[in-house]
């Protein structure tokens, strides 16, 4: 059936290199078959060489092959991949017929080495230079781990699941091995992609999609969609197919059919994302946008117009706010990761930093006005957690290491996520919201559809707000760098004045102290019991300064950071203190740390 | 109001509310004291009502995290040494619940009180230690059967673990009950005296506790929704105050709850002699 199609497909401009200008022309047609769970495919990639040199080999990633066998270095850094891979469930991405231009390639010329296969070319490809690559490949899908997979449903989400050519940046070949922390890398290019699957499937993908043909037993999808950096898709019964639109974006959800429920909130923040970012910095470039409810193995994962989410079994506040936020941070990826495609392996906070800023600017603002952080009753923001998160673990590694440098996952995600969140906020704290939204706006504009790296973003931002932040982003992007500055003593004596009818005059003094090596600059405010306010500010370079002033009132307090606008301030009690002491206030809340003492005393007599 | 305090059980219930407090106050005396000096001249002041803030908290976990383990260790250190203390004086509130004029044994003073538990204390430490097991066993028991009612939703399975909890109580109370009344402090006896009387009685042992408690739990819930209500107020020494003695109001009437168990129990037992 499929061939009939691809005939058909063919006459209407189904052809490999349909876009001249992008690095590469992918098409691919693809055959599901469920009892087996292998993807049969043959693919088509017209490359041409978007370096300054000529290019002697190419090189491929096959990351289905990090789940091949547990001595992959994807197993070896990950102990419960490991033993899920020791128990049986694997999977294999096995190329074969390989040829260049048509001709056969000799077995000698392909090296695969891990996840990565590469090929000898025939002779050397000139810069701007093209060769046609065929091949035909063979997957073995896993159970549902690590971003693709079958799931008890029988649904499949199929991400990184062909064999795709490494990508560039700056004439370099980004050649890393699939680590059990990194992410992914490739250039842009064109997709064309035929899939054959049973007729029964709801189906979502990157691109543009539609179906083809249908009968009894199979369904012929086309889709197609140029530039953008891979091609996913999910698949399977177990989806109900809704659909939505915002500011001309085709929306397509694909929801499980216990989470049908959960529809309109689900939309509304994915428009909300949408359109929030489509604001700030440029409108999504694509015409469709699918939100795949895959759940847990593969939810909470961007790829190229395609997002998958983990709904939450719990119905409950928190389990909304989790999906909330998934929803947003993984739409924010639109921008970060699939038109701006920062290198995720090598400085994976570019994007994730980024998308955690974006997404705890949207969580602030979307719905009521509070934000879909807070919750009811005690309420702690998800910016509370994530500072919290990033902090109690006091900075042990720089936030632009390459993602597998990272020991574990949970330095790799405190200093690549929340970390880099909070070097975000406290980098705006500096430059002020409004430049530091114009310089994000302009970064973004600058490097649409580019592959920009961390000196590109510095240089930018720098450039924008007309600053430089060299000193800063040597602390705290290149560096661990923490962040302490507090109020010490705030002391006050009454001037004699000269006449007896002339206001009273104080002397004000505050002592200040930077507490670790981080050094940003600060504003420090005295506040008088007039109400009245005197600031002024601090290059906050020396370990300890002291601040004289003159005024007509008391002071009341003093305190540095008054607005709170550098969450990397480690310690915030020591921010403010006042001229009297709060002991009323400490007694009542001593009685409540008692109270809580002496109730569970009480049931234990 | 000297009426009042003659009643055996509100001075047994303002007894345990005293001793309550002690312990509180002890346990807690390293954090309340770390707290003072880090807070008491800070903004961080204005971030304790109506309940301690994330902030706060948080940055009291990033920066004194040692501080907060050394409170841990110091509050068990203290809780170990307080613990005699408590039962010690645990032991002559029993003796005052259960003792009755005829017997001749009726706590008037402080030195009788002070003789009485004396006497048995030792049997209410072993008591304590043994409820360790106890209460164990009775997770145990409320997670699996909470395994199963829990499919009717976690509200039940919460029910479940806190019935056997009570359960176990209960049977604590029983032994406390056994060795204040017959002066035996043999763990190893007083199980076996009391097993027949509770076989013989559980139903109605277990009827009269769930009763009692409920209907605590109840007055409690309502000081709690008054808490609340003053809660949503700004702080001023006027809510504070009333914060308090609200508080305070609620241990009181679990401790009323309490003694009323004891003697609920004390009864159920002397009536299976």
């Amino acid at each position: 059936m499929i061939s009939s199609v691809i005939l058909m497909l063919s006459v209407a401009g189904f052809a490999v290199g349909s876009s001249s200008e992008l690095p590469a022309a992918y098409r691919i047609e693809a055959r599901l078959d469920t009892a087996s769970h292998i993807i049969y495919g043959t693919q088509q990639i017209l490359f041409k060489n978007p370096t300054s040199q000529p290019l002697s080999r190419l090189c491929f990633h096959l990351y289905p092959n990090a789940f091949k066998d547990t001595s992959t270095v994807f197993c070896q850094e990950s102990e419960e991949v490991r033993s899920d891979v020791a128990s049986g469930n694997i999977s294999r991405l096995e190329v074969s017929d390989l040829r260049l231009d048509g001709r056969d390639l000799d077995p000698g010329r392909i090296d695969v080495k891990g996840t990565l296969m590469y090929i000898d070319l025939l002779e050397d490809l000139l810069p701007g230079d093209r060769v046609e690559i065929s091949l035909q490949f063979e997957l073995l899908v896993p159970k549902v781990k690590v971003r693709f997979g079958y799931d008890s449903d029988g649904d499949y989400l199929l991400s990184h699941w062909y064999p795709i050519l490494c990508g560039y940046q700056k004439n370099r070949l980004i050649d890393w091995e699939y680590h059990a922390n990194s992410e992914f890398f490739s250039n842009f290019a064109s997709y064309s992609v035929v899939l054959e699957l049973p007729s029964d499937f709801a189906v979502g993908s990157t691109g543009n999609l539609r179906l083809v043909d249908k009968n009894d037993k199979v369904a012929v999808w086309h889709a197609e969609d140029e530039p953008v950096i891979d091609f996913a898709f999910a698949c399977g019964p177990g989806f109900e197919i809704l659909e939505s639109d915002t500011l001309g974006i085709k929306i397509h959800y694909l929801l499980k059919t216990k989470n049908v429920e959960l529809y309109n909130r689900i939309d509304k923040i994915t428009k909300y994302s949408l359109g929030y970012c489509s604001e700030r910095f440029f409108k999504y470039p694509y015409r469709n946008f699918t939100v795949v409810d895959f759940g847990p193995g593969a939810g909470g994962l961007e790829l190229p117009g395609l997002i998958s989410i983990a709904v939450p079994e719990s119905r409950s506040m928190r389990a909304s706010v989790y999906l909330d936020n998934t929803i947003a941070h993984e739409t924010a990826h639109q921008w970060f990761y699939a038109t701006i495609a920062t290198n995720e392996f090598e400085e994976p906070w570019l994007d994730e930093g980024l998308t955690s800023y974006i997404t705890s600017k949207i969580a602030r603002s979307f719905g009521d006005g509070r934000g879909f952080i807070e919750l009811s009753g005690y309420d702690v923001s998800l910016d509370e957690l994530s500072r919290t998160f990033a902090l109690v673990g006091k900075a042990p590694y720089p936030i632009n290491l390459k993602s597998w440098e990272y020991p574990g996952l949970m330095n790799y995600t405190s200093a690549v996520y929340t970390r880099a969140l909070l070097v975000l906020q406290t980098l705006e704290g500096i430059i002020g919201d409004s430049l530091f939204a114009l310089a994000l706006r302009d970064f973004a504009e600058d490097y649409r559809f580019g592959h920009p790296d961390g000196e590109d973003f510095i240089s930018s931002i720098s450039s924008s707000a007309g600053l430089n932040l060299n000193d800063f982003f040597l602390q705290f992007i290149n560096g661990t760098a923490r962040v302490d500055y507090g109020v010490t003593s705030l002391r006050y004596d009454e001037v004699p004045s000269e006449s007896e009818d002339a206001v009273a005059k104080y002397k004000i003094t505050i002592d200040v102290r930077r507490r670790l090596d981080g050094i940003i600059p600060q504003k420090i405010t005295v506040g008088l019991c007039d109400g009245a306010r005197i600031d002024t500010t601090w290059d906050g370079r020396s370990g300890m300064a002291s601040f004289e002033f003159v005024a007509n009132s008391e002071p009341r307090y003093a305190c540095i950071d008054e607005d709170n606008v550098f969450p990397l301030d480690e310690n915030r009690t020591n921010d403010r203190i006042y001229s009297e002491s709060h002991s009323m206030r400490l007694i009542s809340f001593e009685w409540d740390a008692v109270f809580v003492l002496e109730f569970i005393l009480s049931l234990f007599l | 109001m000297k009426k009042i305090l003659k009643s055996k059980i509100i001075v047994a219930s303002l007894l345990f509310v005293l001793l309550d407090i002690i312990g509180g106050l002890l346990i807690m005396a390293p954090l309340l004291v770390f707290l003072r000096i880090h807070l008491e001249y800070t903004g961080s002041a204005f971030k304790l009502w109506p309940v301690i803030s994330p902030e706060v908290l948080s940055d009291i976990l990033i920066n004194d995290y040692q501080a907060l383990v050394m409170f841990f260790i110091a509050a068990a250190v203290i809780y170990i040494a307080y613990f005699p203390l408590k039962v010690f004086v645990t032991a002559g509130i029993y003796k005052i619940i259960i003792s009755e004029k005829e017997s001749g044994e009726e706590i008037d003073s402080a030195r009788t009180f002070f003789i009485r538990s004396a006497e048995i204390w030792i049997g209410f430490v072993k008591a304590d230690i043994f409820g360790i097991l106890v209460y164990i066993v009775a997770l145990f028991l409320g997670i699996v059967f909470g395994g199963i009612l829990g499919r009717l939703g976690l509200f039940w399975r919460a029910v479940t673990i806190l019935l056997f909890f009570l359960l176990g109580s209960t049977y604590i109370q029983i032994l406390k009950i056994a060795v204040a009344g017959n002066k035996d402090t043999s763990l190893r006896s007083i199980i076996r005296c009391t097993r027949s009387r509770i076989a013989g009685s559980f139903l109605r042992l277990a009827l009269g506790n769930v009763a009692v408690v409920l209907i605590g739990f109840l007055i409690v819930l309502g000081l709690w929704s008054l808490l609340l209500w003053t809660r949503s107020y700004d702080w001023n020494i006027v809510t504070a105050s009333l914060s308090v003695i609200l508080q305070q109001g609620m241990i009181f009437f679990i401790c009323l709850a309490q003694v009323l168990r004891i003697n609920f129990n004390h009864s159920v037992i002397r009536k299976g002699e």
